[in-house]
């Protein structure tokens, strides 16, 4: 194999392995005939195209692979437990604003907070129209209300640009919310398939993480103190606090019909919520330092572009990783079909 | 166009099957051809037309007719299918009928303009 071959292969190393299968050879042989006399590197242009080749056809790959009967399904699970979480979060940015509202002396909110009260709030309008399988309305819904959310982020960054951060995980929701209620199946149908198993699977999904948010509301020391001592500090303040996620999370799938989700679909909607799990985590880990800087600091220090490169990078890389999993699994589970149903004909065989 | 007609073939997906109506042909030799038929100005790359001949394969409108090796390379020839055809002259039929259109337009803004300009 010459020098040149060895790097067009390497470049072809980029294209889907079905691709490779059928034309690697021929491409190289092509490409090689296509190389001017003399060249030992792949020119620039060819360089480009075959990158832009490849980039082409694992999108289109992804999309078939993640369009489907089974991905329509998941995607439009994705955006009901997407639905459920917004609107356990909006229940309960809600719910605290009035209770500052009652008990701290003084307390008047902003303009502001009362549109990302609204913003919060608004997932429930969605849950609503999802479940009918009114998908134009939810999904119209579901967009105005990322886009709303977007526009509090990019305010929250410059005021506080922690919080910001933190709430950076909610506008992925949000987005993968939209393109799965625009893309997926109706949601009564998703809704009369779904059983009970799953929807406690969905719950269990919800739940921790509505935990998690109160834990932290609670451990932060702040301006109201009376309402952090109300969530930690009585058990009539945990019962309001997680009673109201729990029943929203119970009482909103309880309203579907028994039927089955598979498992492909169940792993599909969570490749679509990985991204978002993928930039909480950056959030608590790679960002830990520069939240607790911040806290210390008098001044709000902003994302440096490291930064930045990690919450952008990571839910790509969490998707993508993701679904080459899930895809290996898949294959896996195929060959092993093929066998067990290959030893059954030789036991039929040999019978 | 009808509603069966599909949308419009994009240039590269066209002239790849007007190169292959001729005979069948080898990937360098479908550059080559779109090349000659476009008078250069479509130059195909490796990535541009296999991702194009796949998905012409897939939409069954060309097939591998033989394979060959030549010096230690293969060589596959691939061949347009009656589908592949049929798709051609509805699509030649189209570009007709919009240049013939546009001829005549083009004709009668001639005179104009030459009626004018007297």
């Amino acid at each position: 194999m010459t020098p040149l071959e060895h790097r067009y292969r390497r470049l072809l190393a980029l294209y889907p392995r079905r691709h490779r299968e059928h034309y690697e050879d021929e491409m190289v042989a092509v490409l090689l005939a296509d190389t001017p006399e003399g060249h030992s590197h792949p020119g620039v242009a060819a360089t480009a195209d075959l990158v832009v080749g490849a980039l082409r056809l694992r999108t289109a790959d992804l999309a078939g692979y993640l369009s489907g009967g089974a991905g329509r399904r998941a995607a439009t699970l994705a955006a009901l437990v997407v639905a459920m979480i917004m609107t356990v979060r909006g229940v309960r940015h809600a719910s605290s604003e009035v209770f500052e509202l009652i008990h701290v002396p003084g307390y008047v909110p902003t303009w502001a907070t009362h549109v990302e009260t609204l913003v919060n709030v608004g997932w429930l309008l969605v849950l609503v129209p999802t479940l009918l399988g009114w998908r134009r309305l939810a999904t119209g819904l579901a967009a105005l209300l990322t886009l709303g959310l977007a526009a509090i982020l990019v305010g929250q960054y410059v005021d506080s640009p922690t919080v910001a951060a933190y709430n950076a995980s909610y506008l992925i929701l949000g987005a993968v919310a939209t393109v799965g209620l625009a893309t997926g199946e109706s949601g009564r149908i998703l809704a009369r398939r779904i059983g009970a198993r799953r929807l406690m699977a969905i719950g269990a999904v919800c739940t921790p993480f509505m935990l998690w948010e109160n834990r932290n509301l609670a451990r932060v020391p702040g301006q109201f103190g009376a309402y952090y001592d109300f969530v930690s500090g009585s058990i009539l303040g945990w019962s309001v606090f997680v009673a109201l996620p729990v029943v929203a999370v119970v009482v909103v799938p309880a309203v579907m019909l028994r039927a089955r989700v598979g498992t492909s679909v169940l792993l599909r909607s969570g490749i679509l919520l990985a991204p978002a799990l993928a930039v909480r985590v950056v959030d608590v880990t790679g960002l830990a330092g520069w939240n607790e800087a911040n806290m210390r600091s008098r001044h709000d220090i902003y994302l440096g572009p490291v930064q930045w490169f990690a919450l952008v990078v990571a839910p790509v890389l969490a998707f993508v990783l993701c679904t080459a999993a899930l895809r290996a699994l898949d294959r896996l589970a195929r060959q092993a079909r093929l066998g067990r149903a290959a030893e059954e004909q030789l036991r039929a065989e040999g019978g | 166009m009808s509603d069966t007609d599909g949308p419009p073939l994009r240039e590269p997906t066209f002239l790849i099957l007007t190169a292959l109506a001729e005979e069948p042909q080898h990937g360098y030799a479908v550059i080559q051809e779109v090349s000659r038929i476009s008078e250069g100005r479509v130059r195909l790359r490796a990535g541009t037309l296999y991702a194009a001949l796949d998905r012409l394969r897939t939409d069954g409108l060309i097939a591998v007719d033989h394979e060959e090796v030549v010096q230690t390379r293969l060589r596959r020839y691939y061949r347009i299918t009656a589908e592949g055809a049929g798709r051609l002259a509805i699509e030649v039929d189209r570009l007709r009928r919009h240049a013939e259109i546009a001829g005549a337009r083009l004709t009668r803004l001639r005179t104009n303009l030459s009626g004018g300009a007297l």
